[in-house]
C-alpha cells in the first residue's frame, strides 16, 4: 500500500487546463462548462453513451476524456449506466439497421431535455460506411441531434467542446 | 478421405509455408477432423462467388482447403464439430449469401436480425424476405434458474451486443452471446473498390486494431499484385503494430484494475496510454495511427532525433510498468479479484480453437510472429510468451509481459533499420494461393485478410477478426463465476464486437 501511495504522490496532478490541446479558447470552455453545469444541471451533467455501430475508435476517445489529462469529471460531468438518469446522449457510429431500434428506445427512455451529441463522421453522415445495405442512416435521421462533432475519431478535446456547445445551445434557447 | 488427398495434406503439414489443396466439399469435414487431431487451428473460412475456402494454421504451415461450390445448389459441410467457431461463421455466411450448411444443427440467423433481406451478397439467391426478428435462445431449466438479459446497449462506454445469462443465485450456469448489432456490410462495400479506398474501409473494421488490419490488408494486396515493398517500410509498419499492441494492452490493464475497484490505479495506466497516443499524433498524424499504412506505399524513416525521443519515452514507460506490476502484485485485494476468476483451461482453449493472446494466457504457444513468418519478424526470432492459469490474473500478467516484449522488439527494430535497404527487393513468392493473403498478429490475435484483385480493383476481399474464435472462449470462461465478475472477465478478454460483426 505504501508503494502505491508513494506512486500517487510522485505522479502528482496530471489534469491539464485543456490548453495543451493547442485549440485556443478551450481553457475558457472548461471554466465556462463548469459554470453552466453548476447553474443549469445542479452541478452534475449525466451522460449516456450509445454505440450505434461504430468501429470502437470513437469509444476509445470518449473513454480518453475521463483520463487524468482531460479529467472530464472535474467539470461535473459523468457517464451513467441508464438512459433514465441521463441529461445527454452521446451517439457514435453510422446507425446500423440492427441498432436503430435500440437507439430509438434509449432516446425515448431519457427524461427531458434529451440533449443529443452525435460523435464522429459516421454519426454525422455514415462516414466510410454510408450506402451500405446494413446502415439505416445517420443519427439525425433516427433521433433529433443538437450538436455533431465530426472527426474519425474526434479528439477528446473536440468531444468536450461538443458537449459544451450542446449545453450552451440549450441554455440560449430556453 | 482419398489416399492421394491425405498424402498431399501430410506433405503440406510437414513443410512450412503456404499451401493450397483443392478437395470436394464433402470431404472438408474429414480434413477438418484430421487437422484438428494433429493440432491445427482454424483461422478463418469464407466463400467467394465460386469457391469455399477454409484456412488452417498447422505448426508452421498455412493450409488453405478450397472447394468448388456447386453452380446451382451450393452448400457447405458442417465443420463445427471440430471447430466450434464455424457454427457462427456458417450462420453468418447463410445470412449474407443464402448458402446453407448441410447437416448443421444450429440454423438460427447470426448477423441478420430481420432488418435486411437474407442473402444480400448473392445476386442469384437474394430473397425479398428477411428472417424472423425473434431469436430463440437456448433454455436452461431447473429449480431456481432464471435469465438475465443484458444489452444490446450496455452500461459502460462499450460496443453493443447481447448477453443472455442463465443463473442460479449469483452463479452463472450458462452465457449465450448474440451479436450482429454493429454489422455494417463491409464485405459488400469493399467490392469493386480501388485498393486505396479499400484500405480506408478495412482500417475501420475494428478501430482498436486499425494498424493490424491495415498491415494485413497491405500484405494481402502486395501478395496479390506481386509487388515488393522495401525492408525499411516493413520495419516501420512493424514498429506501428507493436506500438498498437503496447497501447491496447496498457489500456486494457487500466480497464481491468478499474473493474476490480481501483480507479486510482486505472489513472496510472491511463497516463501511460495517453502519453503514447499523443506521441502517435506527432509521429503519424493520427492518435490511433489510422491510415498510416497503405498498400504499396513506403513509410519514410523517422529522423534520428525522433527515434531517440521515441525510445526514451518507451524506456520511461517500461520503468513505470515495472513499478505498476509491483503495486499490482502486492495488492492482495486486487489479486483476490483477479486470481481464479474467469478461468479458461488449456484443454478448453484447445477444444474451442482459441487464438491470440487469450490462447497464450491459457498456455498455448500460438503467435503468428514466431517461426517462419513475414519480414521483419522472421529476423527477430520471437518466442511466444505464455501464462498457465488462463484466469484474469494470467491475462493481466501476460499483458505486462507482452508490453515489455513489444518495447524490446521496437528497440531491436530500430537497431535493424540502419542496415535495412530502402530499395524494393523482388517479392519472394512462398504462396501457391490463388489470391493474396496477409496475416498479422494483432494485440488480440491473428488478423487475416484475403483479397483477389482485378486491374487494381477488389474483386472480393475477406477479413477475419480473432474475436470470432475468442468470443466462444468467454462463454466458457464465465461458467461458475458470479454475475458481478462478468465485467471484469469480459474486460480481461476485451474482444471486438465490431470486428466480429462487420
Amino acid at each position: 500500500m505504501w508503494q502505491f501511495t508513494k506512486k500517487i504522490l510522485q505522479t502528482g496532478i496530471k489534469s491539464e487546463s485543456i490548453s495543451l490541446t493547442k485549440e485556443p479558447g478551450i481553457e475558457r470552455i472548461g471554466q465556462e462548462l463548469k459554470r453552466v453545469i453548476a447553474k443549469r444541471f445542479g452541478k452534475s451533467l449525466a451522460i449516456r453513451v450509445v454505440d450505434a455501430g461504430s468501429c470502437n475508435a470513437c469509444e476509445l476517445e470518449i473513454n480518453a476524456t475521463t483520463n487524468p489529462f482531460y479529467n472530464l469529471k472535474r467539470f461535473g460531468i459523468h457517464f451513467v449506466a441508464s438512459p433514465r438518469h441521463a441529461d445527454m446522449l452521446l451517439v457514435t457510429g453510422p446507425v446500423t439497421r440492427n441498432m436503430a431500434d435500440a437507439l430509438k428506445k434509449t432516446y425515448d427512455a431519457m427524461p427531458d431535455p434529451k440533449l443529443v451529441v452525435a460523435i464522429g463522421d459516421c454519426a454525422l453522415c455514415g462516414g466510410v460506411f454510408k450506402n451500405s445495405y446494413a446502415i439505416q442512416g445517420n443519427v439525425n435521421s433516427i433521433i433529433p441531434v443538437d450538436v455533431v462533432v465530426p472527426g474519425c475519431p474526434p479528439t477528446p478535446a473536440q468531444i468536450i467542446q461538443g458537449i459544451f456547445i450542446a449545453i450552451n445551445k440549450n441554455h440560449s434557447e430556453t | 478421405m482419398q489416399r492421394e488427398c491425405l498424402k498431399l495434406l501430410k506433405n503440406h503439414m510437414q513443410s512450412p509455408g503456404h499451401h493450397c489443396l483443392e478437395v470436394d466439399s464433402q470431404i472438408q469435414a474429414d480434413i477438418a477432423h484430421y487437422l484438428k487431431t494433429h493440432g491445427a487451428v482454424l483461422l478463418t473460412e469464407w466463400i467467394t462467388p465460386k469457391d469455399w475456402y477454409v484456412l488452417y494454421l498447422q505448426n508452421k504451415a498455412l493450409i488453405c482447403i478450397q472447394s468448388k461450390l456447386h453452380p446451382t445448389r451450393p452448400a457447405l459441410t458442417d465443420l463445427s464439430h471440430d471447430f466450434p467457431v464455424t457454427n457462427r461463421l456458417q450462420r453468418a455466411i447463410y445470412d449474407l449469401t443464402k448458402i446453407p450448411t448441410q447437416h448443421a444443427q444450429d440454423k438460427r440467423p447470426w448477423l441478420n436480425h430481420g432488418y435486411f433481406p437474407t442473402g444480400v451478397l448473392n445476386a442469384h439467391a437474394r430473397s425479398q424476405r428477411s428472417c424472423q426478428q425473434s431469436y430463440p435462445f437456448n433454455k436452461v431449466a431447473g429449480d431456481g434458474v432464471h435469465e438475465i438479459p443484458v444489452g444490446p446497449v450496455h452500461a459502460g462506454v462499450i460496443e453493443p451486443g447481447h448477453f443472455r445469462f442463465s443463473v442460479v443465485g449469483e452463479r452463472i450456469l450458462k452465457l449465450e452471446e448474440r451479436f450482429g448489432y454493429t454489422h455494417k456490410g463491409i464485405h459488400q462495400l469493399l467490392l469493386n473498390q480501388d485498393i486505396q479506398q479499400g484500405a480506408k474501409l478495412i482500417s475501420r473494421v475494428s478501430g482498436d486494431s486499425t494498424v493490424a488490419y491495415a498491415y494485413a490488408y497491405a500484405l494481402a494486396c502486395e501478395d496479390a499484385l506481386n509487388h515488393s515493398i522495401n525492408p525499411q517500410t516493413q520495419i516501420m509498419r512493424t514498429v506501428l503494430l507493436e506500438r498498437e499492441r503496447l497501447i491496447n494492452h496498457i489500456g486494457d490493464m487500466a480497464a481491468i484494475v478499474n473493474d476490480a475497484g481501483m480507479p486510482s490505479l486505472q489513472s496510472q495506466f491511463s497516463i501511460l496510454k495517453e502519453t503514447l497516443v499523443r506521441d502517435n499524433q506527432q509521429l503519424t498524424g493520427h492518435r490511433y495511427m489510422m491510415d498510416a499504412i497503405m498498400p504499396c506505399q513506403n513509410i519514410p524513416l523517422w529522423n534520428s532525433d525522433t527515434i531517440t525521443t521515441v525510445l526514451w519515452t518507451l524506456n520511461k514507460i517500461q520503468k513505470q510498468l515495472h513499478e505498476l506490476k509491483q503495486i499490482c502484485d502486492h495488492h492482495h485485494g486486487l489479486q483476490d479479484r483477479l486470481k481464479t476468476t474467469g478461468g479458461l483451461s488449456i484443454e478448453t482453449a484447445k477444444q474451442l480453437g482459441v487464438i491470440g493472446f487469450t490462447a497464450r494466457a491459457s498456455g498455448l504457444k500460438l503467435d503468428m510472429r514466431q517461426g517462419n513468418t513475414h519480414y521483419p519478424y522472421s529476423a527477430l526470432n520471437i518466442t511466444a510468451l505464455t501464462e498457465s492459469n488462463g484466469d484474469v490474473a494470467a491475462r493481466m500478467n501476460l499483458r505486462f509481459k507482452e508490453c515489455h516484449q513489444s518495447i524490446d522488439v521496437i528497440h531491436r527494430l530500430f537497431d535493424m533499420v540502419d542496415q535495412a535497404s530502402t530499395t524494393n527487393e523482388p517479392h519472394a513468392t512462398t504462396t501457391d494461393f490463388p489470391f493474396g493473403v496477409g496475416i498479422v498478429e494483432s494485440w488480440r490475435g491473428p488478423v487475416c485478410v484475403a483479397v483477389a484483385l482485378e486491374h487494381d480493383q477488389i474483386q472480393w476481399c475477406h477479413f477475419h477478426d480473432p474475436s470470432w474464435q475468442n468470443w466462444l472462449a468467454l462463454e466458457y470462461a464465465v461458467i461458475g463465476n458470479i454475475v458481478a465478475d462478468f465485467p471484469l472477465i469480459n474486460k480481461s478478454f476485451n474482444l471486438s464486437y465490431s470486428g466480429q460483426d462487420s
